[in-house]
Order: C-alpha cells, then sequence, then structure tokens
C-alpha cells in the first residue's frame, strides 16, 4: 500500500484556500444552473403544487451564496492561524526561548 | 531509504514568503478569471423584459438632453417613445422637436417647445434580475472578498522573515563571544 505525504511546506495553508474559492464558484454555478433549470420547471407547469415546490427548491438552494463570504473568512482565519504557527515555529526552533517560561 | 536534509541555512525564512507571495498570485488570477467567467454567465442570464411607462414627465425640454428614468438599467432600450405638452395635455409634439436615443431626450433647437414641460409615453426593454444573475452575481462577490486578505498574508508573511532575519543577527552576535559574559 502506498502513502503519498504532503511536502507542501511553507504555503501556510494557501493550498486551502485556494480549494476553497475553487470549489465556492463551482457551487455558485451548479446552484445557477439548478436555479435556470427551477426556473424553466416552474414556467411549464400549470399545477399549484408543483410550482410552489420547485419554487421553494430554487428559492432554498439559491440562499447557498449567502454563507460564501464567511466561508471566505473562516478559509483566511485558517491562513492566518498557519501563518501565526509557522512563526511560532520559528522562535521556538531559533532556541531563543529556551530556558523561558510563560 | 533515501532521507533529504533541509540545508538552506541563512535564508531567513524567505522561502515561506516566495511560496506565500506565488500562491497569492495564483489565488488572484484564479479569482480573476472566476470573476470574468461569472461576469459573463450573470450578463447572460438576465430575463429581458419589456415595461409600458406612462406619462413620464421631462421638466423643461432641452437641447442638452434628459435622461429617462431607466437609463441606468441593465441593457435597456427604449423605443415607442410618444411626447405632449404638459401645460396643455391634447397637444402631441410632432416629431421633428425632439429626439429619442439611448432613452435620453433631446430637444431640436428650433422647436417653439424647447424649456416647457413634457410627459412622455414609452416602452422600455431591459435585462431583469432572476435567481440564477443573482446566485452568480453573490458568488462572484464572495469569492472577489479573498484578495481582502491579502494584504495581511503578505504583512505577516513578512512578519516570519524579519524575525528570523532577528534570531539570525542575534545568533550571530552571540555566536562572535562578544557578549560572553554579559547577561540580559
Amino acid at each position: 500500500m502506498k502513502f503519498s505525504k504532503n511536502n507542501d511546506r511553507g504555503v501556510a495553508g494557501l493550498t486551502i484556500l485556494l480549494s476553497l474559492v475553487t470549489m465556492l464558484f463551482v457551487i455558485g454555478l451548479l446552484v445557477m444552473i439548478f436555479a435556470l433549470m427551477g426556473g424553466e420547471l416552474q414556467d411549464s407547469t400549470t399545477e399549484t403544487t408543483a410550482i410552489d415546490v420547485i419554487n421553494d427548491t430554487t428559492t432554498s438552494i439559491s440562499s447557498v451564496t449567502d454563507w460564501f463570504p464567511i466561508f471566505i473568512v473562516i478559509g483566511a482565519m485558517v491562513v492566518l492561524i498557519l501563518l501565526t504557527v509557522i512563526i511560532i515555529s520559528a522562535i521556538r526552533g531559533s532556541g531563543l526561548m529556551a530556558g523561558g517560561s510563560a | 531509504m533515501k532521507t533529504s536534509v533541509k540545508n538552506d541555512k541563512g535564508v531567513a525564512g524567505l522561502t515561506i514568503l516566495l511560496s506565500l507571495v506565488t500562491m497569492l498570485f495564483v489565488i488572484g488570477l484564479l479569482v480573476t478569471i472566476f470573476s470574468l467567467m461569472g461576469g459573463e454567465m450573470r450578463d447572460a442570464t438576465y430575463t429581458s423584459t419589456a415595461v409600458d411607462i406612462e406619462n413620464e414627465t421631462i421638466t423643461g425640454l432641452a437641447v442638452a438632453g434628459d435622461d429617462f428614468s431607466v437609463v441606468d438599467y441593465q441593457d435597456v432600450v427604449c423605443t415607442d417613445g410618444v411626447v405632449w405638452n404638459m401645460s396643455d395635455n391634447t397637444v402631441i409634439l410632432a416629431t421633428g422637436n425632439y429626439t429619442i436615443a439611448d432613452c435620453n431626450i433631446v430637444g431640436i433647437l428650433a422647436s417653439p417647445f424647447l424649456t416647457f414641460d413634457v410627459g412622455v409615453n414609452y416602452t422600455y426593454t431591459y435585462g431583469a434580475d432572476n435567481t440564477a444573475t443573482n446566485v452568480m452575481n453573490d458568488t462572484t462577490v464572495g469569492i472577489s472578498s479573498v484578495t481582502d486578505w491579502f494584504p495581511i498574508f503578505v504583512v505577516i508573511g513578512a512578519m516570519v522573515v524579519l524575525i528570523l532575519l532577528t534570531v539570525i543577527i542575534i545568533s550571530s552576535i552571540r555566536g562572535s563571544g562578544l557578549m560572553g559574559g554579559a547577561t540580559a
């Protein structure tokens, strides 16, 4: 069995942010397609219940975009935390704080 | 089994800063592409909608022109304009008194109705928002906000370099023996 080890040092989780941005765009694209499909389905039927269902469905899944900014903020937080970890590791690794106490 | 030992001494974390800057550029590039794609997709998805406007008042017909209230709407086109004198609603202005183009009415210099308040009926067609355009707009705006964080990433990356440079300086001073008997 082969294991692949992650060796991308020093990027401070920016690959996570990159993946996050890409995924958000893909989700947005998919939801847009669903919204278009939902609109067409809604227009093609006269059954009230069916219209309500597809309208509620489209409206609900469309609200996913309201969460995108907070996802970006949290992704940025991850990067900031990992950058802070790099700083702390650098200070500890220097040996300057070997005898220090909190 | 081969082991690789890290021997890049004296670079003071500049490799981290290099990786950081490169990754930020890649993310920025990707977000730019997504924004362009999102904008095109949004523009292609507006719902073309026609609306009739009756009795929109233009205060003082002018050679300089006056915009209709809908001039800033998405992909708006104004057609079938009918103009009359507001002081006497029965007098419809002949088309030689004005021109309508790009949802803007311009009075002709020789017209006796210049400076008169006129009413306009017209039809405008524009690209109305719909759920799909709102979704793509929110997506583009959402992912575009990632660039707000780039300066703080660069500042923190620079902090890493500065700290490691300080470490190198202090290590060099301690290693030189100049502070051998000193106490903090």
